[in-house]
């Protein structure tokens, strides 16, 4: 039997919480994309742990899909977060900044007044776009987490699972 | 070439190309469109430091990210797109072999780890090189997974009875 669409949505939201808490944390969200990726991974390993209770079986593909759904949660829960966190990540850029302009020869005219182009107040255009594109993107390193996920938890020989099942050796690779 | 397999590959590159033209975006965009480069650098901080002292230059401006999510996006986009031309035996070699996706990222987490720790710098070229070695093993696993969904999509759709 295999893993309903509904078992992937609470692993998903629990690494989703994960990813999306500690990418917000001011000092943890230095750590590049490694909590989106752990996201994936814990929402990955969830999903291995109800399979092995339900005696089910999750697939590659199961683990993509959690990981992927975990990334658009972060994304969501990130965002959120940071509203109340303005003020810190808007001096974060500003600091960005001035270390770029040590760096480049000539900044723009008017560059010291870009951080308050955030100051003017929440804007619904440039949230909902930054909740676009970062769900894109988290949804991305989410899946390669789930990927992740299911090299270290993949479902044992003795269960049944896809890796056992005969592949039809056209289907993954498009060819030429 | 089957359909769905060419809209999958087609959807990854477009998805992963976006992502990494994005990092490109921030510099080309500060003299013209400020704000836009801004909202753009303000994108990519979720995902990455972005420290300029350990990040590639293009147009004497910082990319987007550092030198090593760059090498991560970029070798994932380039070997997505030569993933056609791979061979099957190694594509069915590859596949079974999913820790390899763990092999791969070692080079990576010793040199991050060894950074964090303030044991080592690691020059921009090595930082690169270590995403670019983990990125490239990941398509493979990647279209597999989705060629997993699409078979447990349509013996689904073959499943349900006829109105």
């Amino acid at each position: 039997m295999a893993m309903k669409e509904n078992d992937l949505v609470r692993p998903a939201l629990i690494g989703g919480a994960l990813a999306g808490i500690l990418s917000s944390i001011p000092f943890f969200h230095c750590l590049c994309c490694l909590w989106v990726l752990a996201g994936g991974v814990l929402a990955t390993y969830l999903l291995s742990d109800r399979a092995s209770k339900q005696s089910t079986s999750y697939k590659m593909s199961d683990g993509l899909l959690t990981g992927a759904l975990s990334g658009v949660f972060g994304a969501i829960i990130t965002l959120i977060i940071r509203i109340p966190l303005t003020g810190y990540y808007l001096n974060w850029n500003k600091r960005f900044l001035e270390s770029l302009a040590r760096f480049a020869d000539q900044m723009p005219p008017g560059w010291e007044n870009w951080t308050e182009i955030g100051q003017q107040g929440w804007n619904p255009f440039t949230f909902f776009l930054s909740l676009l594109v970062t769900s894109i993107v988290f949804a991305f390193l989410g899946a390669l987490g789930g990927l992740i996920g299911f090299s270290l938890f993949k479902p044992s020989a003795g269960t049944k699972n896809e890796t056992q099942t005969p592949q039809n050796p056209g289907d993954s690779q498009p060819g030429l | 070439m089957n359909r769905t397999q060419s809209l999958f590959w087609l959807g990854t590159i477009f998805l992963s190309g976006l992502i990494l033209a994005g990092t490109f975006l921030a510099p080309l965009l500060q003299e013209k469109n400020p704000a836009w480069s801004a909202f753009i650098y303000h994108l990519f901080s979720s995902v990455c430091h972005q420290k300029v002292e350990r990040s590639f230059f293009w147009l004497d401006r910082p990319l987007a990210v550092c030198s090593r999510c760059l090498g991560f996006y970029a070798g994932f986009f380039i070997s997505a797109l030569s993933y056609p031309l791979w061979s099957r035996r190694l594509v069915r070699w590859l596949e079974s072999r999913p820790s390899l996706i763990l092999v791969a990222a070692i080079p990576l987490i010793v040199d991050a780890t060894g950074g964090l720790l303030g044991l080592w710098w690691t020059p921009l070229g090595i930082r690169l090189a270590s995403g670019i070695l983990w990125a490239a093993f990941l398509p493979a696993f990647w279209f597999r997974a989705l060629a997993e969904l699409n078979r447990t999509k349509k013996s689904a759709t073959d499943r349900k009875p006829l109105a």
